[in-house]
């Protein structure tokens, strides 16, 4: 009786969706965060030498790398480094000489804000215009397959290129692209995500300043990797308007605003899960837009970390990456279950 | 049949939606044919034809404008923008091409088999695949480039493996329903063997699938191919090749000098769309005649 009442329990959690899902993310990193690990070790530069620099003698390459453990076999290194993983220890990067987990905590919240700024603009401005699409005829359908094929052919770093031109170069409009921030307006790290520190430090001036550094890059990357959403939601959209329940709707009288928003709550859920997958998939790709801007974050690490192969750094933005990807899935699951009643977990 | 119908019907309301871009195919093959048509061309016969040679800095004459004699201006070491544009697709189409070949056919020949067995290793193929692509893919190329020691063929394999599992996951899907029809059934009964009713039988049924994933993949892998070179990551100066061009030129477009970033871009834009409106355009074709229409 009493074991059944057990069992029942753990059955109870499993079916919360929300802990399997976190169970069988330890696996994955795990799998993920050895492959990282060995990969980087298979590297032919030796770590010790980027450590010491140039001008080291033989023994102290030796002693550094006896220090790093990097004399040890691979399992011992990596059984090593997951001990330190569980007590948050990322490591300490061979570049900035900074502990790994420091650096991830100023540069994320960059990309994060940049990122972030860029899905704003997605929801707000492409959103409605995959709606209209929808409801228009032959020439928006052609309008917005016209755009996707242009957006999924620019390089986003040289659309930024364009734009600094453009706005900076030519008609002055815009900020220098170098940067989240004019030079000594940096508010007092709270977030992480300049605007909001500036607003709650009552800082107009640096307000003003991060935001209008945010609008380029965040512009070139809603513009580019907004695309496919759009045509996504003009498909899914136009596809619901005709679908049998709707035109059941329209026989029955309904107004047409809530037919609509019938449709819309159906056509959205797969557009959404694009615009999470963009969302995840842009930590990760903002690198070479972030190069552009000089933005100095996420991206631009783990670049500068893969080239130097700064084996930690390189390790712990991945690991990072990852786990910011498992956040977006897991609460756009959870949203999935607000949104459409079919969905139960 | 009457398990049939309930599929039927979405494809009889299709046209309806799917009118207007059926106008539009022949004139999106066309054109999508001639500006992919034309980048594989310049892939061949580009370097022959450059007015100057493409590697050569010229230090008299960095940053010159857009003019009669150097047509697209120079770069900030004296090259010749123009001759290096028209040289760049023998670097970017044929790390492109031979990545999307491999990639193709390593991933059918793995979708194909996920597909079709039933068995504890094609559920083992499909984990492998989540693991791959779980990881950010622009740093799991970059890093996978620098550690292997930034060699061309590296950039190849590295862009391959990165987008096998997108075709182990397409195939898998589209044959999974497909090994449940009638024809296959038939070939079960008449005792072809298995590998062959994948490659005679279930893949011939795919291949408008294959071939549209396929222009996609050529565009994302000249993308691909020039990020990586942007942020150093890929192919080497002075190697023409676009993504690097863009990356060289860019200091110098904040001063004005806009040229030696503008035209790569645009030469690479043009090919990638090109391809992606020729796969698009072919695919809708197969995609018709399959449906009888």
């Amino acid at each position: 009786m009493n074991r059944s009442g057990f069992t029942r329990f753990v059955f109870f959690l499993w079916r919360l969706y929300v802990i399997r899902r976190l169970v069988l993310f330890v696996p994955l990193l795990v799998g993920v965060s050895f492959a990282v690990f060995v990969l980087i070790r298979m590297a032919p530069g030796n770590p010790a030498y980027l450590f010491a620099g140039p001008t080291a003698s033989e023994e102290t390459i030796k002693a550094i790398e006896r220090d790093l453990g990097l004399d040890q076999a691979i399992w011992v290194q990596y059984a090593r480094y997951m001990q330190n993983l569980a007590g948050g220890d990322l490591g300490v990067s061979l570049v900035t000489s900074q502990p790994v987990l420091q650096d991830l905590v100023v540069r994320f919240p960059a990309t994060l804000e940049l990122i972030t700024f860029a899905m704003l603009l997605i929801v707000v401005i492409l959103i409605p215009l995959g709606v209209l699409a929808a409801i228009g005829g032959n020439l928006a359908g052609r309008l917005s397959s016209g755009y996707g094929f242009l957006a999924g052919s620019l390089p986003d770093f040289w659309w930024g290129l364009m734009l600094i031109f453009l706005f900076y170069t030519w008609l002055g409009w815009a900020p220098v692209p170098l940067g989240r921030i004019d030079f000594g307006l940096e508010p007092a790290y709270r977030t992480g995500f300049l605007t909001i520190d500036a607003l709650l430090a009552n800082d107009l001036t640096a307000f003003r300043s991060a935001f209008s550094r945010l609008l380029l890059p965040g512009f070139t990357l809603a513009f580019i990797f907004g695309a496919p959403v759009l045509k996504h939601l003009r498909a899914t959209m136009s596809d619901g308007l005709h679908a049998p329940y709707i035109q059941y709707a329209h026989l029955c009288g309904l107004p047409r605003s809530l037919i609509f928003r019938y449709a819309f709550r159906n056509a959205i859920i797969p557009p959404m899960t694009m615009a999470g997958m963009t969302y995840v998939y842009l930590v990760g790709a903002a690198a070479l837009v972030e190069s552009v801007f000089a933005w100095g974050g996420f991206g631009q690490y783990a670049v500068q970390a893969a080239i130097s192969s700064d084996y930690m750094a390189v390790s712990g933005t991945v690991l990072a990456a990852m786990l910011f990807a498992l956040c977006v899935y897991l609460i756009l699951d959870l949203v999935y279950t607000v949104i459409d009643p079919r969905v139960r977990y | 049949m009457a398990a049939i119908d309930p599929v039927e019907r979405p494809d009889a309301a299709e046209p309806a939606s799917r009118a207007p871009d059926a106008g539009g195919v022949n004139a999106a093959v066309v054109i999508g044919g001639f500006l992919a048509f034309g980048s594989i061309l310049l892939a061949v016969f580009g370097p022959l034809i450059a007015p100057y040679p493409p590697m050569d800095a010229n230090p008299g004459q960095q940053l010159l404008a857009p003019s009669g004699t150097h047509w697209f201006g120079t770069d900030d070491v004296g090259m010749d923008v123009f001759s290096r544009v028209i040289a760049a697709p023998r670097i970017d189409l044929g790390i492109a091409l031979s990545a999307t070949v491999l990639a193709l056919v390593i991933g059918t020949a793995i979708g194909g088999i996920a597909g079709y067995f039933r068995t504890w290793w094609s559920e083992a193929i499909m984990r492998i695949s989540d693991l791959i692509q779980s990881f950010p893919v622009f740093i799991l190329a970059m890093v996978l480039v620098t550690i292997t020691g930034q060699e061309i063929w590296i950039v190849v394999v590295v862009i391959a493996f990165v987008n096998v599992p997108l075709y182990v996951r397409l195939i898998r899907a589209e044959l999974l329903s497909l090994r449940e029809r009638t024809f296959v059934e038939a070939a079960i009964v008449l005792g072809v063997p298995p590998l062959r009713i994948i490659r005679r039988h279930l893949i011939p049924n795919v291949l408008g699938i294959i071939i549209n994933q396929a222009s996609i993949t050529m565009g994302v892998a000249m993308l691909l191919t020039a990020g990586l070179s942007f942020v150093g990551a890929g192919v080497r100066v002075p190697t023409p090749e676009w993504g690097l061009m863009i990356a060289t030129g860019a200091s110098s477009i904040v001063t004005g000098q806009w040229w030696p970033s503008v035209f790569p871009g645009i030469a690479l834009s043009l090919s990638v769309f090109g391809f992606a409106l020729f796969g698009d355009g072919v695919a809708r074709m197969l995609g018709s005649r399959e449906r009888g229409a």
